[in-house]
């Protein structure tokens, strides 16, 4: 018969799977909670708004190494500088990529 | 008033020096990490560096040492994403950079969420998101995950290129009532409709509410294929879960 190490009641309800007991915490409210979501939600509002112009000239596959992460075919991908890496992205940002994407 | 050499990591210190231009981003930075402990400082920093398994491993470690959970989202976590907004704002990273930190962020909040169940602080609801069949674009769909996780919510990722049954059969697994999908191809677009479709065919769609949302994705187009809501960016599409949720 299967051993319970930790009592039932002290399990996350909705992750009883992960089989992780939960370390006794001092109180934690839905306001407290609430303040860091909205601190969160501040920070990835402005990287959300920042990422619409930012992809209005470049690819917002290629990283800051100007490699590719996209999945998919694109004209714009040359071959990796190592065996392993990233294709290096061609393209300038000055033209559109989008039609360098191939479906 | 806090110094940089205030801060006892190093990789802080020299992301503080190098990226916070702004004087007052870099008081408020400073003042931030100043009075974190150095176990925040290493999570924070590992976070900045997207890498989730020290992110994980480095929470986990102060949960089980007695921190409080609200002292790792502060100083840790939310601290490293504050840093990771100014790079990004300063194009300094880029979305594949973000993405990576929102990854990392997630890993230290799986150990976070248990504690905030306990305390009965439930997520706002299940969504299950993906881009549909023979569509490889993630980006939109991961920077929406990226909201929705921030949010408060719950989120099952499908990736790309999703079949309708596999939308089906998640939405069933997971007991979601909240359907994401993504399309940035006008040829993958009608994809959508044929998996509504095909939840209607499942005796499926009135238990879930669909938002749908991609590049050549219009509100009308949305209504014409019969879906709940159409969610131009990222904000609008935590908007339309709330909403869906009865959060908003």
């Amino acid at each position: 018969m299967a051993r319970t190490l930790w009592p039932v009641s002290r399990w996350p309800s909705s992750s009883l799977e992960r089989r992780r007991p939960v370390p006794d915490q001092p109180p934690i409210t839905q306001a407290d909670y609430q303040e860091r979501v909205d601190r969160l939600m501040e920070i990835l509002g402005g990287i959300i708004s920042h990422s619409a112009r930012q992809t209005a000239s470049r690819c917002p596959y290629k990283n800051r190494h100007n490699c590719c992460t996209a999945q998919f075919g694109c004209r714009n991908k040359r071959k990796p500088e190592a065996p392993g890496e990233l294709p290096v992205c061609a393209g300038d940002d000055r033209i559109d990529y989008r039609p360098a994407w191939q479906a | 008033m806090p110094e940089l050499h205030d801060i006892a990591n190093e990789f802080i210190r020299q992301e503080i020096d190098e990226f916070i231009e702004r004087p007052d981003e870099r008081a408020r930075i400073i003042g931030l990490f100043a009075k974190a402990s150095e176990q925040m400082q290493a999570i924070a920093a590992a976070l900045i560096d997207g890498d989730h398994e020290t992110v994980d491993r480095l929470t986990a470690e102060a949960i089980a040492a007695g921190v409080h959970a609200m002292e790792v989202m502060d100083d840790g976590l939310i601290a490293g994403m504050a840093i990771v907004g100014i790079k990004f704002r300063q194009n300094f990273i880029f979305v594949p950079e973000v993405l990576s930190c929102a990854r990392a962020m997630k890993a230290g909040m799986v150990h976070i969420e248990p504690i905030l169940s306990a305390a009965g602080i439930e997520k706002l609801g299940k969504v299950i998101m993906g881009t549909v069949k023979g569509d490889l674009h993630d980006i939109g769909k991961n920077l929406c995950i990226m909201m929705l996780r921030g949010a408060g919510f719950e989120v099952i990722d499908l990736g790309v290129d999703t079949s309708q049954d596999r939308f089906i059969d998640a939405i069933e697994e997971h007991g979601a009532n909240i359907l994401g999908m993504s399309a940035l191809l006008t040829t993958t677009m009608p994809n959508m409709g044929k998996t509504i479709e095909a939840f209607i065919d499942a005796g499926l769609r009135d238990d879930i509410r669909i938002m749908v949302g991609g590049a050549p994705v219009t509100q009308d187009f949305a209504d014409e294929m019969g879906a709940d809501g159409y969610g131009k960016d990222a904000l609008a599409c935590v908007s339309l879960a709330k909403q869906f949720a009865g959060k908003a």
